[in-house]
């Protein structure tokens, strides 16, 4: 995913010399392309994060534009305020990234989990959310924030989705399978492998789904159209079950009156783990499994 | 300008900051009068551009003197002015900058000003532009983590626009800094920080122009202020961090600004 990341920051500085790139001391083997192409717009800040944003505003008010980076939760939990107070009520047109959302550094503990991450940030005003799960939709991401003028969150993961079917990409979503099936599966990010494993293995049930890949988390307004009541819900999110995007289509569903017949909303627990392990282990430990999710189909 | 015109614009901001303070009912006086003489310079002597991003308050409680300041030079209007600290105002307590004229950077979670300065002062070598970025941060403010991290980036990378100006009128939210969180020398601090420091009378215009047109490194002038300067009975006093005033202590803060005019 960083790949991809570092190709599209390469293309847009060169687009815009206006561009400038930060990160705290993060991306070691990954940035020195953009760093030897673009040095007097490379900055590695040091391991100061709460700087690094604060500077990000600075270089907004004079009409740069910026993308900072780290991993975990450094560039969102560690500096919540900075970014509400700086960068989102001064209408910074800022892209902050995070290399590791999710349980991607599984085994290196909780420290490094971005687990609260979705949820902080979409509890932030005026803000948008890009989960993308390949190289397309990284670059539709970034596109769009650098049309957007305001400040958006990209939440990369250290692997990217290998996708085998056809995928289409809609407006902020992609869809595999029919998406009038009344039996759904909304997810993000690289745990979207799992919500395909489960459609796959429904089929082989005889039980007919499809899986709504979202790259966007916050503007999700032409989704609804398409949730339909009677229909079984099936919200999977690598990140807090608390204030994630599963509760959020779901309370905007009661909003809309769409009248769910089954709705499961499987997220990162409110339980701390005492173990480590990769990230499909921690899923796993977290509930997140597609034993779990055919389950609810079955039921 | 001439050192009777920085004396009585600092006059005149603080008339306009103790009327407002009066009828708004706000907080914080004693903060806005202790750098009221900074700002007279600052903006005095022309030294910040307030159509650009030039100058941060960090200790955004103060903002009311930034208000007053930029009321005085008819940067912002009475029609404006006169709204502070109300329902519908766009003057809040704190220095906001959304849609006020002169204003660039909210601030009033203290820490935050030096690091966007170091923001700006980046871009403008990107732009090869020599503006001097002025920050004006609170002593007691020096407790927050952030500006220590701000300070080592700017020593580190020799920010040589940056200028730090602390406010060191030695109180802070509950007390003398020293009683709640001793901080040492601050201008020891910013010199390990690589930055060049001056310690001035933050009241004496001249000591704060000279200071001011040092410029070998990034700067940092530790201005030796009195919180609430210019308002004897607020002078030293804490209580004037919260309180406000009423009719009687009104006319007797304007009565001895009156006089500084005479």
């Amino acid at each position: 995913m960083r790949k991809y990341f570092v190709e599209q920051v390469c293309y847009l500085m060169e687009q815009d010399p206006q561009l400038v790139f930060l990160t705290a001391d993060l991306g070691f083997g990954s940035f020195e392309i953009i760093q030897n192409r673009f040095p007097q717009r490379f900055f590695n800040v040091g391991i100061a994060e709460q700087n690094m944003v604060g500077m990000a505003c600075g270089l907004s008010l004079t009409g740069k534009k910026v993308i900072f980076y780290s991993i975990a939760n450094f560039s969102t939990l560690r500096v919540i305020e900075q970014i509400r107070n700086y960068l989102i009520y001064h209408n910074c047109q800022v892209l902050i990234v995070n290399g590791g959302g999710g349980f991607s550094y599984g085994q290196l503990g909780f420290t490094h989990y971005a687990i609260e991450d979705v949820s902080l940030m979409a509890g932030l005003p005026e803000i948008e959310i890009f989960a993308p799960f390949n190289a397309d939709t990284i670059i539709k991401a970034m596109n769009e924030w650098y049309s957007s003028l305001q400040v958006a969150y990209l939440r990369l993961e250290k692997n990217d989705l290998a996708i085998t079917q056809a995928i289409n990409y809609l407006d902020g979503y992609s869809v595999i399978g029919e998406i009038n099936q009344i039996n759904k599966i909304i997810c993000y990010g690289s745990i979207s492998a799992d919500a395909i494993a489960t459609h796959q293995q429904l089929q082989q049930l005889s039980i007919n789904s499809c899986v709504i890949i979202l790259h966007r988390l916050i503007n999700l307004v032409n989704l609804f159209p398409y949730l339909q009541t009677g229909d079984n819900l099936l919200l999977i999110e690598e990140n807090a079950k608390r204030g994630g995007v599963g509760q959020f289509i779901v309370s905007s569903c009661i909003e809309q009156q769409i009248k769910l017949a089954k709705v499961k909303i499987c997220g990162v627990t409110n339980k701390i783990a005492p173990v480590v392990g990769d990230q499909n282990y921690m899923k796993s430990l977290h509930g997140l499994s597609v034993d779990n999710f055919i389950a609810f189909f079955k039921e | 300008m001439e050192l009777k015109d920085f004396q009585q614009l600092a006059t005149n901001i603080r008339k306009h900051i103790v009327r407002a303070i009066f009828n708004s009912k706000a907080s914080h006086i004693a903060s806005a009068l202790s750098i009221s003489d900074i700002l007279a310079v600052l903006y005095g002597a022309n030294l910040v551009n307030p159509d650009k991003p030039q100058f941060f308050l960090s200790k955004g409680h103060a903002g009311i003197a930034v208000y007053a300041t930029l009321r005085e030079l008819g940067i912002i209007s009475e029609e404006i002015f006169a709204t502070y600290y109300m329902n519908g105002s766009i003057l809040g307590g704190h220095v906001s900058h959304k849609n006020v004229p002169g204003v660039f950077l909210s601030t009033g979670s203290l820490g935050g000003g030096i690091s966007v300065a170091n923001g700006v002062c980046i871009a403008n070598l990107i732009n090869q532009n020599n503006d001097r970025i002025f920050v004006i941060v609170g002593d007691g403010e020096c407790n927050e983590g952030s500006i220590w991290e701000a300070a080592l980036y700017a020593g580190a990378n020799n920010l040589t626009s940056l200028v730090v100006i602390v406010d060191y009128n030695r109180l802070q939210g509950c007390g003398y800094a020293e009683n709640i969180l001793p901080m040492g020398k601050i201008a020891d601090k910013f010199k390990a920080f690589n930055f060049q420091v001056v310690e001035i009378d933050g009241h004496d215009h001249l000591a704060i122009s000279n200071a001011i047109s040092q410029s070998s490194g990034p700067l940092c002038i530790v201005a030796h202020t009195i919180k609430g300067k210019g308002i004897s009975f607020m002078e030293n006093n804490n209580l004037w961090h919260y309180k406000n005033l009423d009719n009687d202590t009104y006319c007797q803060a304007l009565k001895e600004l009156e006089y500084l005019d005479a």
